[in-house]
């Protein structure tokens, strides 16, 4: 009793001690109460037998009955795996182009070359992957893509992209890169014109070439950014990009062995049934597993470099 | 300074445009309509009904003359039933969701649409929707007079009218579009047989480079599966537990679910034809790929694509005849018209419903009624008469401007009696299509009016889908070799599909035992 | 040697870029026959307005415009208010909770709100439905731009703040006249971000609105598309349906409808972001 008492004023010495502070936090955090917490009750459904017409409060509880239909089998491994190592190479890649052109783009010193370079590395983002499914299809169709054409013409026979798994991993990768490597160089190039002009300044009294200047001032003070966006990506490891692989992949079977992952997967296990408890139980899987793994990142992060930790 | 300023006034100017936008909202629709258990006398027909405005949840498009089309109804029924219209429009691929949380959330809607392939078993084993029987005698005598005894017997859930069948037929129509000039240039006579039809696709591939044979969809729309259509020997036709597909099937009219990795034949053998034909490069490589599978035919590229209908539309010919100039298709159909050649269980593809929140049941189904009498019929399906379309006779009509209304009966008034066909229409087609309306001219399946709970094997049906979406469009095109195909079908889900056969040999034999009492 | 390099892999990249847009920008105009033919092409033989004729006829394109213009400015400008006070907390080294404020924020990443839950959260419990504070409020914090934002205010020297205390200053003088102004970069983009968010969003309006009048560009053109797959919703029927098929055209055509006005405002966010290094040098 006496320890909750002093937690008890602990907190309130704590609040008003930093009370402008989490006055600004206020309306954040109502707002994470309301419409983020509120509603998370919802998640309940995955143990449920839930029919809409008891609510979320009368329907039968099952326990992990709703997770059955996603580990019988052995697919459920399968496409975990998929998702993960897909979300990885997006994730790698997608970063680490972005630090490229950021870091890049910084170092220019032509302006309009690069206000104009800045301004189209950016373009793919808004292409809808509707649009970007149909290039894909320009590019690699058997008959009159524009790759087995050029492999005609070296004498190839082509290959029958859209019947070969293997290749589409790292298809998707390039894709994914370049759709959102322009969007993250901007968080970037933000982070690098907020350093202090000093740092450059001193050193290049001290004779520091810019190539040293880059590696030895930019590339640190961007790692805690680029920790943070790293730890946030892994935190959704496990969940895949739907909209991205609905549209490139579809119902094409024959990639499903590499390119199936765990959104497309429970989305062709339900697409029939309309059944909410058991959409919930995949969604609590993957935020599980999401949880899992980034908390062991973040304690390392914490450990490496206090600055990109998450909490 | 200035700039707190500046986004002190951004936030103030966004504050009171959002002021101004969300004045009105809720508004109409409150009227309180007669309540909504039995209908006492007070409902008489002479006194003039107050005023209600009825909430419709359908899916599509909101076409641009809509809101004139809403007038004229309005104006039509201001005398009599008077209702008001608020349609929304749910777009076809958000359907499933967005009308599960209408309807989980309570809200008040008057008229949903809802189809077996959708939710509506769910949704009425949830208790979601109101039993109609009653209210159709009462209110509904033109909708229940509007479509013959057999659609309304056979789609009965649980003994029930609980939903409004929506369709004008038994079947769909199916053919095969075909070049009709590169036949000619190839010297081929027409095509009568499903053997023609291959020879010429061989015929194709030698001659016409440049070329593909042929190219088809997914499911219904696979090679296998359209030549499953015309086969009048054994009449393979998909069951009640997994959709389209043919892993599960009946045969003849014997009451008994055959499963295809035990009993293989006939599938057997059209599947390992297929798989040579795509081997000899008859079929498109892309064919998982393509979004549209008859797109490729449209643009010139391919010979011959499965069709869902007898005819081919207006607008996909003249789509095809600006991509292919001097191009010509015709359609070729395997489909026999014979009295009791073809067996039907008269399951309706889409419904309209009456959820039990609604307010104003009885409105609604008077609705319902007033929009199922011709001239009514006529204005919400094709919409303005001399704008969008034009009446020929009373069976025929001839469109004008479709872009402003495109008609859409099939989501919420469909009858078979009121339905024109269009006046350009082939008469040979018209012929076939005829048939598919008459429910005279059909062999009752002995199925007819049998309802899969899926229940008892959720698991099961959602384990075999993933199965069935990574293999099935392969291997019904031949893009896979079957042999191995079916092996690994059988590992993956060979149990379960086994457990769906003996859940549902078990509910129909249950429901052939009642039936024979 | 290096800066040659340098200029060669940012144009390459660009270029990679580029030409994929200007395929979807220049094949919007291209007849529609040549489109299906021969697909996309570099520069098409044919033009025509066709799918622009088409998708800017009626009055609800600019309706929709209208909406999903007053939905970005104020979901964006409240949206960065109270994102950017929210992770000034999560990030400031006096706040005793702010590890697990930052850890409950980025569970809300992880779990998400249950779609039935939202649901009648939005519809029956704060009667929502039919008005833009259903498009506006539910996206006012987004924890990936919080994150960002409590990022970049950590790499802001402690120093600024200490002597600003010492002056007398309270936190809310200091978030607001201090550490904003300096802050303005990663302000800018997360204001880019937040824009970007409302105008391509799609799902609050599915969900929440029915009447039709107030639909925003993106739902109006989800519509259109969707008529995409009506046959085989609809199969098993006769009716040849009319329903207008978006072409290919008409598809290229919406993406360049749909980026328009981003472009328009892209430049004048640019500037706050690629200034580079004169802006950091603002010190205490």
């Amino acid at each position: 009793m006496g320890r909750r008492r002093g937690f008890g004023g602990s907190f309130v010495r704590e609040l008003s001690r930093n009370r402008y502070l989490y006055l600004l936090a206020l309306p954040g955090i109502a707002f994470l109460i309301v419409f983020a917490y509120m509603p998370m009750f919802g998640h309940l459904l995955a143990f449920q037998n839930y029919r809409l017409s008891d609510g979320i409060w009368g329907s039968e509880w099952v326990g992990f009955k709703n997770f059955e239909f996603f580990f019988n089998g052995k697919h459920w491994l399968r496409v975990t795996l998929n998702t993960v190592f897909l979300n990885a190479l997006f994730l790698v890649s997608g970063l680490g182009s972005a630090v490229v052109l950021a870091v890049f783009l910084n170092e220019v010193r032509n302006k309009l070359f690069k206000r104009i370079a800045q301004s189209i590395i950016f373009l793919p983002y808004f292409i809808s992957w509707l649009v970007v499914s149909m290039m894909a299809l320009t590019l690699f169709s058997t008959s009159e893509g524009l790759i087995n054409r050029a492999l005609a013409v070296l004498g190839s026979d082509g290959v029958d992209w859209y019947l070969t798994p293997g290749v589409w991993p790292y298809i998707l990768t390039v894709i994914s890169a370049w759709k959102i490597a322009g969007y993250n160089s901007i968080i970037f190039l933000a982070v690098i014109s907020g350093i202090s002009a000093e740092y450059y300044e001193s050193a290049r009294i001290e004779g520091a070439s810019r190539m040293q200047q880059m590696l030895y001032i930019t590339m640190p003070l961007m790692r805690p950014i680029v920790m943070v966006l790293a730890l946030l990506g892994i935190g959704r490891i496990f969940y895949g990009d739907f909209g991205m692989i609905y549209a490139i992949i579809g119902d094409n079977g024959v990639l499903f062995p590499t390119t199936d992952v765990i959104d497309s997967y429970a989305y062709r296990a339900l697409r029939q049934q309309g059944n909410f408890s058991m959409s919930s139980a995949v969604i609590v899987y993957q935020s599980c597993m999401g949880l899992v793994t980034i908390l062991i990142f973040n304690a390392i992060a914490r450990k490496v470099d206090a600055d990109s930790r998450l909490f | 300074m200035k700039r707190l300023l500046s986004v002190t006034l951004v936030f103030l100017v966004a504050l009171v445009a959002i002021a101004g936008c969300s004045g009105k909202n809720e508004g109409e629709g409150k009227a309180p309509g007669p309540s909504g258990q039995t209908g006492d006398s007070h409902a008489a027909d002479d006194a003039k009904l107050e005023k209600v405005t009825l909430k419709i949840m359908i899916p599509g498009d909101r076409p641009p003359d809509m809101d004139l089309v809403i007038a004229e109804a309005e104006k039509r029924m201001k005398d009599t039933i008077n209702v008001k219209l608020d349609i929304v429009f749910v777009p076809w691929s958000d359907l499933a969701q967005k009308t599960q949380v209408t309807l989980a959330s309570g809200e008040n809607i008057d008229l949903i649409f809802d189809a077996p392939w959708l939710h509506i078993n769910q949704m009425i084993a949830s208790g979601f929707y109101e039993p109609l029987d009653d209210l159709l005698a009462k209110y509904g005598q033109t909708v229940l007079e509007k479509r013959p005894k057999q659609m309304w017997d056979y789609n009965k859930y649980g003994g029930k009218i609980m939903a409004v069948p929506l369709g004008v037929s038994y079947m769909s129509g199916n053919s095969y579009m075909v070049r009709k000039d590169i036949r000619e240039k190839l010297g081929v006579p027409p095509i009568k047989t499903y053997e023609d039809l291959i020879a010429f696709a061989y015929k194709v591939k030698e001659q016409e480079k440049g070329i593909i044979p042929m190219t088809a969809g997914s499911a219904t729309y696979s090679l296998v599966a359209h030549h499953a259509l015309n086969d009048y020997e054994t009449h393979v036709r998909p069951t009640h537990a997994l959709g389209n597909s043919l892993m599960l099937y009946y045969k003849n009219n014997d009451g008994k679910v055959y499963n295809l990795l035990e009993d293989r034949e006939p599938i057997g053998t059209w599947l390992a034809n297929t798989r040579k034909w795509f081997t000899d490069g008859l079929i498109f490589k892309d064919i998982l790929t393509t979004k549209d599978f008859q797109q490729p035919i449209s643009a010139g590229k391919v010979a011959i694509v499965p069709n869902g209908a007898f005819g081919i539309g207006d607008s996909f010919k003249n789509t095809f005849k600006n991509n292919v100039p001097g191009g010509e298709l015709e359609t070729v159909t395997f489909f026999d018209s014979a009295k009791g050649a073809n067996f039907t269980n008269f399951k309706q593809w889409n419904f309209l419903a009456v959820p039990k929140v609604s307010k104003n049941k009885e409105r609604a189904i008077m609705f319902l009624n007033w929009a199922n009498e011709k001239e009514n019929y006529d204005l919400l399906s094709y919409g303005i008469e001399g704008k969008n379309w034009e009446a020929v006779g009373e069976k025929k009509m001839k469109n004008l401007d479709t872009s402003g209304y495109p008609a859409f009966g099939y989501v919420w008034i469909w009858n078979p009696v009121d339905e024109r066909s269009d006046v350009n229409g082939d008469p040979g087609n018209e012929e076939k299509d005829a048939v598919l309306r008459d429910a005279d001219m059909f062999t009752t399946d002995i199925l007819a009016g049998f309802e899969f709970d899926s229940t008892p094997v959720q698991n099961e049906v959602s384990q075999y889908n993933t199965v069935d979406g990574q293999y099935y469009t392969a291997l019904f095109n031949g893009v896979m070799d079957p042999d191995e195909t079916l092996k690994k079908f059988e590992a993956e889900a060979g149990p379960a599909l086994k457990k769906i056969q003996q859940e549902l040999q078990k509910q129909i034999d249950e429901f052939l035992a009642a039936k024979a009492k | 040697m290096f800066l040659l390099l340098m200029y060669a892999v940012l144009s390459a990249f660009a270029l990679f870029c580029f030409i994929p847009f200007w395929i979807v920008f220049i094949n919007s105009f291209a007849d529609e026959s040549l489109l299906q033919t021969a697909g996309y092409q570099l520069l098409p033989g044919k033009f025509s307005l066709h799918a622009y004729e088409f998708l800017l006829s009626g009055k609800q394109v600019f309706r929709s415009y209208g909406i999903t213009i007053i939905v970005t400015i104020a979901g964006t400008a409240l949206g960065v208010l109270v994102t950017a006070a929210y992770a000034y907390t999560l990030s400031h080294r006096k706040v005793k909770y702010r590890n697990i404020l930052s850890f409950l924020t980025f569970l809300t990443m992880l779990f998400g709100a249950g779609l039935v839950g939202f649901y009648m959260l939005i519809a029956n419990w704060l009667h929502l439905k039919d008005t833009v504070w259903a498009l506006i409020l539910p996206y006012l914090l987004n924890p990936f731009y919080a994150f960002i934002l409590v990022s970049y205010y950590r790499t802001l020297p402690y120093e600024l703040n200490e002597a600003a205390t010492v002056d007398g200053a309270n936190d809310l003088y200091i978030f607001f006249r201090i550490i904003w102004p300096i802050s303005l970069p990663a302000i800018a983009t997360v204001s880019l971000f937040y824009a970007l968010q409302y105008w391509n969003d799609w799902y609050l309006s599915l969900l929440f609105i029915d009447n039709y009048k107030m639909l925003p560009l993106q739902m109006m053109i989800r519509q259109l598309m969707s008529n995409l797959n009506v046959m085989a919703y609809v199969s098993g029927s006769q009716t040849q349906y009319n329903v207008i098929v978006p072409t290919y055209g008409m598809q290229l055509a919406i993406v360049c409808i749909t980026i328009g006005p981003i472009v328009f405002v892209y430049p004048f966010i640019q500037r706050f972001f690629i200034k580079g290094l004169t802006l950091g040098s603002v010190k205490g």
